[in-house]
């Protein structure tokens, strides 16, 4: 204390003054107690500065400050910018332009040291005599905590509006009535229809699908009555396109503060691929009963004459019975087969490939030799042209051996007379295999559905439906292409895969 | 006592190994049991048309001409109308409820014997 006080007074020399600028003197420095006192008791850190830039007075939280950041502290006396020397020439400008216009300047700043960040909001006062802006008291004001609340706010708005934006869910607010008054964007995606096009425009029954609407529009409203929140409500709706929607609604209540129903606010869940695969799974569930029912009763069917056969030593009857049960356990593992690879294939995706060169000469060869009896049997030529491949292609050992075997397999299938051949070519970085028969053909508008999983012309065709479209995710697996050919019914099929070349 | 009739016995089944089991079942019941064996409903209607039958086995699911298209052809034809029909599916009674209501149709789940097959032919056709 001491030491400030003859410190201050040295800066204000009292000789050689007159009387008045004693009082004046005097004046001041009452008012710099004054200052002083209220200025120290401020958490923000205070300084003033006269219009030489040179420092008058500053507080103890800028002392503190000062002391933090490992400035010297003995500041009174010093011109600003020796004390901080850090300040830029753009802030040196500021307190020009206060003393020029008499005006106080705020400005925020953002500042490092070191690895923390101070965001500071900085008041220039400017303190007038005679009506000259003579000094400046500048009060810097620490807002990291506040820009940091903002910042996040900011943020957290922005991750919640991409959130919404993006989200899956359709997010949606209805009034009372059911009448949208805000719709996310992604309804777009799901419904055909932009928020738009729906906000004070459509109630969210009109988007029901029209049988079963009423039902629907008055199940919502039991629950509106109510005013409870509600989840997983699934209505079928219809895309602006026409084709069917399903969704899984779910929602709060928004209530004023009497408790009045101002409207729901909820979200909505596009669930038709769900609602899609668990048909698929019926159909699954339906076809593997009534594909393996079939084989597995012609089996037992067959053991059955085997032993009449046996009673009778009727030798032509117990070879049919062991031909019967042979084809049908063939088709039995056929399914069973098909069945797991399709259920192994998505997780084998997600296992890295080993890749192969693999000549397709004697993987063809083997193939066709196992096949043999299924072509002669049905009384089919087999056309092999792979003289000219040579080619090895990269893939998986099994991979390529399942991908021939199914597509040769569908091509006998479906061929009752003339020829099944199969054909390769190098073509460019490729390697391009054919497998043609002359058999019953597939319509235009079918080609696209063979790849299909379970797809089947027709129930009656045996096996699982699920040949091909184990064949596309082979081929899709080691960057390939699959295509089939058909110039319609009764005209053969050509089934065409290309794959890279090893 | 009165020689027995042959009974015509028309068959319609698309599985080929069924269409042997058939055979089988029936090479020696010449001449009670006279068969004639068609692949395609088409040709089951062909023969229909041709030839007096006193029954009719199929399997309920046959296309290109579905099965039961070919059973509601033969059930809204006068001369085909009162022909008993055994149906031999793997489906279970119970999936065929729809046909059940048809008059003189009568089923067997597969697999069947040969024992049950003509338990099945003789109380049809007593």
């Amino acid at each position: 204390m001491k030491h400030r006080k003859t410190k201050i007074p040295h800066k204000y020399p009292k000789k050689n003054i007159s009387q008045q600028h004693k009082e004046k003197q005097n004046l001041q420095n009452l008012e710099l107690r004054q200052y002083r006192t209220m200025f120290d008791s401020m958490a923000d850190t205070i300084h003033l500065v006269d219009t030489d830039l040179r420092i008058i007075m500053v507080n103890k939280a800028f002392k503190k400050w000062g002391k933090q950041l490992g400035l010297d502290t003995n500041v009174t006396g010093r011109k600003l910018l020796d004390v901080c020397p850090f300040l830029s020439r753009k802030v040196l400008d500021e307190y020009k332009t206060v003393f020029r216009t008499g005006k106080i300047v705020v400005t925020e700043e953002r500042n490092k040291f070191g690895d923390s960040e101070i965001f500071t909001e900085t008041r220039k006062i400017p303190v007038f005599e005679e009506n000259k802006a003579v000094r400046i008291i500048t009060i810097i004001q620490n807002i990291t905590k506040r820009k940091k609340a903002e910042e996040a706010l900011q943020k957290s708005e922005e991750r919640f509006r991409q959130v919404v934006e993006n989200a899956q869910e359709w997010i949606w607010e209805v009034d009372a009535n059911g009448l949208y008054t805000y719709a996310s964007p992604i309804g777009e995606k799901i419904l055909g229809y932009k928020p738009e096009e729906i906000v004070k425009k459509k109630y969210f029954y009109d988007l029901f699908q029209s049988e079963g609407r009423e039902r629907l529009k008055k199940e919502a409203f039991e629950v509106f009555a109510k005013k409870k929140s509600f989840r997983e409500f699934i209505n079928q709706n219809i895309h602006k396109n026409g084709e069917p929607v399903w969704l899984s609604t779910s929602g709060v209540p928004l209530l004023d503060e009497k408790g009045n129903l101002l409207g729901y606010r909820g979200a909505d869940t596009n669930i038709t691929e769900r609602k899609k695969i668990e048909e698929m799974k019926d159909n699954l569930i339906r076809d593997i009963s009534h594909g393996l029912k079939s084989p597995i009763a012609m089996t037992e069917m067959a053991f059955s004459i085997f032993q009449e056969g046996l009673q009778n030593g009727n030798i032509e009857q117990i070879q049919q019975a062991e031909r019967i049960a042979s084809s049908n356990l063939r088709k039995i593992r056929k399914d069973v087969n098909n069945m797991l690879e399709i259920f192994t294939l998505d997780m084998r995706r997600m296992i890295e490939k080993k890749k192969h060169k693999i000549s397709l000469k004697p993987v063809i060869n083997e193939i066709i030799k196992n096949m043999r009896y299924l072509i002669e049997e049905k009384g089919l030529k087999l056309i092999v042209d792979i003289s000219q491949g040579g080619n090895k292609v990269l893939i998986g050992k099994r991979d390529i051996k399942t991908l021939i075997y199914d597509i040769m397999d569908n091509a006998i299938k479906f061929t009752e007379h003339g020829s099944i051949s199969i054909k390769i070519r190098p073509k460019g970085k490729m390697v391009r295999i054919d497998v043609k028969d002359t058999g019953c053909g597939i319509e235009e508008e079918h080609k696209d559905k063979v790849f299909d999983k379970f797809y089947k012309r027709h129930a009656a065709i045996e096996g699982s439906g699920l040949g091909l479209s184990i064949c596309k995710e082979i081929v899709q697996m080691y960057k390939g292409e699959i295509k089939i050919n058909s110039k319609g019914t009764g005209k053969g099929t050509t089934v065409t895969v290309l794959l890279p070349k090893g | 006592m009165v020689k027995t009739k042959t009974k015509n016995i028309l068959i319609l089944e698309d599985d080929r190994d069924m269409r042997d089991m058939y055979k089988i079942f029936f090479k020696d019941q010449e001449p009670k049991y006279s068969i004639d064996i068609e692949d395609k409903a088409k040709e089951a209607l062909k023969r229909l048309k041709q030839k007096e039958y006193d029954l009719i086995i199929l399997d309920i699911i046959m296309e290109p001409l579905p099965g039961d298209s070919f059973f509601v052809y033969v059930r809204d034809n006068k001369k085909t109308v009162n022909i008993p029909i055994l149906v031999v599916s793997v489906l279970s009674h119970d999936a065929l409820e729809l046909l059940k209501r048809i008059n003189h149709v009568r089923f067997l789940q597969k697999p069947i014997t040969k024992e049950q097959l003509f338990e099945e032919i003789d109380k049809i056709l007593d």
